[in-house]
């Protein structure tokens, strides 16, 4: 019998004519996020938020500490600050004259009304036009929602990319090392995990001072646990797996095992990570804004403009509304989008929505 | 094939289809087979062939979306399973068919006591109660070979090694004394020498019950030494189909062939290399009208790329689907 | 099961201690005192009250002393409120939060379990949809988001419910359903995105595909095997969700006006009432590792892998 030979054929047809598509993680996963609506309307989200917020010191807005005394809270508008103004008091002045059981107003009323029609023709500062009103101190609402976006996205992303290189490069030797140091980082991580941390990073925070820095360490300080655990599991359990065997016994090292083979597999799992990350951070540093321990004026994050508004919200109802939903929306698009990455690398996780 | 006195499962032209994003795969395209009482029929073929799905089909489990049973008759007794309700089915379930799966550490409920699992079966198709199923379950235990089977009869499965979870399944299934016993490539997960004590048991306790089996596996080795019957199977379809002796002294389908050849044996020249089938299994999405195995085929002749073959009866009960048999070509 | 039992529970005992440490020391590091904003102190009496409150010992010394106390359970006087100790105060304010505790637990629980199984079983049908985008929002929006928006609503607006307070004689229980719902709300999406997950993954298994194989019915699947494997993530999951209810009433009870550990918290803090912070620490720390305890026996109850070695 002749020895058999294969077939010459072109990498992508085989013999029966079928085109074979190769396929690699990444562009799948792609493929399937793009099919997951909702998560790709996250993604669009996320987008249009980083641009906006991260561009704020550049867009045409008002700065978000400058105070326009006179322009105190004045309603989300599409008009003028000076037509606003005079609506807003007309309306009140309608008020006091029916309480008083007048169909007209009186003499002063109106000189009042003509002195603030005046004013708004001639003043150029009441030209300017609140699309979402102003806060107490006659601070642009939106600007400051820019502004408090970026910073808040700003802790959000830092937070996180500092949790997860901490995490991955504890991880990742814990699990590779193993044995004594691996077992002392197991314990540490575990006493770590049960700290009611949330209490121990409010005492810190009145404490030491609100800035920045220090909300960034506290926070910072327990987030990179979870990573940590996750990726060891993944290193742990990845050496012991065949193609590791594989690859070593082909006479790769272990720089290459780690790069090539171990990362690639771990990735998938951080990216998810990371992307439902974000939120919580952004979650954690607008609850302590709101509890007066977060950024400190004038510098505004969404969690203080919140706590703000729910100081007026009787009065003042929008400068609550208008924080929360933009945050909501944020927070909601990321998660979303989170959960489309765990679908897309992952397709046979139960989450199939 | 003629209907005998004993046939109890006849499955004529089972179909089962898997709705995919790449297209439709055809899992089981066509595959036809009778059984008698206490018959042992092997199914062969390589991984991905198409051997599992026929087996879930006939009990009827295949997940509904994506797979569904796109067309043929399963009969047992005469009667057609697949037009059966769900009620009818779940009583042949477990009770007259009864199935066992490849890996014994993930079939058993981790959570439920081996007692809860083997008495809910014997209390739901015989009608015993609960002390009755429970004796009953501590002797098919103690025929499976389990020692002290009234201790470990109330222990988990993690309790247990894997070849004794796997006795232990056997003898669940054996629990109600079905007609048929399907088992699904049942040592594949085992080691070797367990393997032959997993085999010797499931060969005595159902020639001892008068059971039926389906044995599915890749494993040559594995029927030869227990089928009746062998069919062999290639993309979904059979490919030779007969008793295992007449089928392993002169294979007739060229795969066949190639499957025995592959075989290593002690009685070769120490220097003579392995045989192995060139080529690899096709994709089963959109393929063409032809025989599935022409590429890797030695004997291939022009037709074979493209039309099917036809089945071809012989007289001595076997079957062979493949051109070179046919007379008109 | 004993032993498992008895292992867990001494371990509690150093974390406890190293919480305290802990604690402790980041107190006590801190800038300023409890006096510092105190008017009308000449240094006599800043001296006088230093030593009555053993400040002018050394620290580690001040450590071992209060060590001692706590574990004879006498938390020390507040700085602060002169008239009480810190035992009487956590005896005030400890059963309110508890009980909003429990109970936005208990509501998180029992919904969202339920909703997530429910979703589970109609996967992909808009009973699934719905509920699964509700849940995302659930936990999408933060508690000091829903707080003031329910009541903006159910209070400010339309008067429904009492604007703040707490159960006594001039309100009765309409009082807790706003601050209860407010905290339960992100827990029971988690809770309910968690269970369906949980079921679809072992629905999926292969012991179900035995089961079913078996013969037995949906529903007795669902109950015996399905459920109980189904459950032991939620289960491990509960340890961590009441420490976050507990973190949360700070927030609910700073909104709501509730007169509970939470709010003195965070009034402790600011004032630097360090026996009353560490005091609040050690309490809330103690019922939180006193819930994982619990929640690792239970899952020791459901899962025969751990505690039949």
């Amino acid at each position: 019998m002749a020895k058999p030979t294969a077939p010459k054929r072109d990498s992508l047809t085989n013999e029966f004519d079928q085109t074979m598509k190769p396929v690699s993680l990444w562009t799948d996963a792609w493929r399937r996020l793009r099919k997951n609506k909702m998560a790709f309307g996250g993604l669009i989200i996320i987008v249009f938020y980083f641009v906006a917020c991260l561009a704020s010191p550049v867009l045409p807005i008002y700065p978000y500490q400058e105070q326009v005394v006179s322009h105190q809270n004045l309603p989300p508008s599409l008009h003028s600050a000076g037509k606003v103004m005079l609506f807003t008091r007309t309306a009140y002045m309608k008020q006091t004259m029916e309480a008083d059981g007048r169909s007209e107003f009186n003499a002063d009323e109106k000189a009042q009304l003509e002195a603030m029609r005046i004013d708004a023709q001639v003043n150029p500062e009441n030209n300017r036009v609140y699309l979402l009103g102003t806060d107490n101190l006659g601070r642009d609402l939106l600007s400051r929602i820019l502004y408090g976006g970026r910073i808040s996205i700003m802790i959000g992303l830092t937070g996180t990319l500092t949790a997860v290189f901490v995490g991955i490069v504890l991880g990742s030797i814990s699990g590779y090392v193993g044995g004594r140091l691996d077992n002392l980082m197991m314990r540490f991580v575990d006493i770590m995990y049960s700290l009611p941390y949330m209490l121990l990073v409010i005492i810190m925070m009145a404490l030491f001072g609100q800035n920045i820095f220090n909300l960034f360490i506290a926070i910072a300080l327990v987030s990179w646990l979870t990573i940590c655990r996750v990726v060891r599991g993944q290193v742990m359990s990845l050496q012991n797996a065949e193609f590791v065997e594989a690859a070593r016994s082909m006479g790769a090292s272990t720089g290459r095992i780690i790069f090539r083979h171990l990362t690639p597999n771990t990735l998938g799992v951080i990216v998810v990570f990371s992307t439902l990350m974000v939120p919580q951070f952004i979650m954690q540093e607008s609850f302590l804004s709101f509890l007066g321990l977060g950024v400190s004026a004038p510098m505004a994050s969404w969690g203080s403009l919140v706590s703000e508004g729910a100081n007026v919200m009787e009065l003042y109802p929008w400068q609550l509304l208008a924080p929360a939903i933009t945050m909501t929306v944020f927070l909601f698009a990321m998660n979303f989008l989170g959960d489309g990455l765990r679908d897309a690398l992952d397709p046979q996780s139960k989450n199939k929505l | 094939m003629a209907m005998t006195e004993d046939t109890i499962l006849q499955v004529k032209d089972l179909r089962t289809y898997f709705n995919t994003d790449e297209g439709i795969v055809k899992a089981v395209d066509g595959v036809s087979f009778d059984l008698h009482k206490g018959e042992t029929l092997g199914i062969v073929g390589e991984s991905g062939s198409g051997k599992s799905v026929t087996n879930l089909s006939v009990i009827n489990m295949i997940p509904s979306p994506p797979g569904r049973i796109a067309g043929g008759e399963i009969l047992y007794h005469g009667k057609d399973m697949l037009k059966m309700s769900k009620h009818e089915i779940r009583q042949i379930r477990g009770n007259k068919i009864a199935m066992i799966f490849q890996d014994p550490m993930t079939s058993l409920n981790p959570f439920l006591r081996i007692s809860t699992q083997m008495i809910e079966t014997i209390v739901l198709h015989q009608k015993l109660d609960k002390k009755a199923a429970r004796e009953k379950a501590i002797e098919m235990l103690k025929l499976a070979g389990i020692p002290a089977p009234e201790k470990r009869i109330d222990q988990y499965p993690h309790q247990f090694s894997g070849g004794m979870r796997q006795r232990v399944m056997i003898a669940m299934g054996l629990s109600c004394n079905p007609e048929i016993l399907i088992a699904d490539e049942p040592t594949s997960a085992l080691d070797v020498t367990i393997q032959a004590q997993i085999l010797d048991l499931m060969k005595g306790l159902t020639e001892r019950l008068g059971t039926a089996v389906i044995l599915i596996t890749h494993s040559l080795g594995v029927v030869a030494g227990t089928c009746d019957t062998l069919c062999v199977m290639y993309a979904g379809r059979f490919v030779e189909r007969g008793p295992t002796d007449l089928i392993f002294d002169s294979p007739m389908h060229p795969y066949t062939q190639g499957l025995i050849r592959s075989v290593p044996r002690l009685d070769r020249e120490d220097d003579e290399r392995l045989s192995s089938i060139r080529g690899q299994p096709p994709n089963v999405i959109d393929l063409p009208d032809c025989c599935p195995f022409y590429p890797r085929c030695d004997q291939a002749m022009d037709i074979c790329k493209k039309k099917y073959p036809k089945w071809k009866n012989l007289d001595n009960g076997r079957t062979v689907g493949c051109w070179l048999y046919s007379e008109d070509k | 099961m004993i032993r498992f039992t008895i292992r867990r529970f001494l371990s509690l005992i150093p974390t406890i201690f190293i919480i305290i440490t802990f604690a402790f020391i980041i107190v006590r590091s801190a800038p300023g005192g409890p006096f510092s904003s105190e008017h009308n102190t000449t240094p006599e009496i800043l001296e006088n009250l230093q030593k009555k409150y053993h400040m002018d010992e050394s620290m580690p010394r001040q450590y071992v002393r209060y060590m001692s106390q706590v574990v004879q359970g006498d938390l020390g006087p507040s700085f602060r409120y002169k008239d009480y100790t810190v035992n009487q105060l956590v005896k005030q304010a400890l059963p309110t939060s508890m009980l909003l505790g429990f109970m936005a637990l208990a509501v998180a629980v029992l919904f969202g379990i339920s909703i997530g199984i429910i979703s589970a079983l109609k996967q992909n049908t808009w009973v699934d949809y719905s509920s699964m985008s509700l849940a995302v929002i659930g936990i999408s929006v933060p508690l000091f988001v829903i707080g003031p928006l329910l009541k903006l609503y159910l209070s400010l607006k339309h008067d429904w419910l009492p604007t703040s307070g707490w159960l006594g004689e001039r309100n009765g229980w309409l009082v807790l359903i706003m601050p209860v719902a407010t905290l339960c709300l992100p827990y029971l999406a988690s809770i309910a995105r968690l269970t369906r997950a949980s079921v679809l993954d072992v629905l999926r298994a292969d012991f179900i595909r035995t089961a079913r194989a078996k013969g037995l019915s949906e529903p007795v699947v669902m109950l015996k095997h399905v459920l109980k494997g189904a459950m032991l993530p939620v289960v491990s999951y509960l340890g961590p969700t009441f420490a976050l209810i507990l973190t949360g009433t700070v927030v609910v009870e700073t909104i709501f006006t509730i007169p509970g550990m939470g709010r003195f918290y965070i009034q402790a803090a600011f004032n630097r009432d360090y026996t009353l912070i560490l005091g609040d620490v050690i309490v809330l720390s103690i019922l939180m590792l006193f819930m994982n305890f619990l929640v690792d026996i239970i899952y020791g109850f459901l899962d025969p892998r751990i505690s039949y070695k």
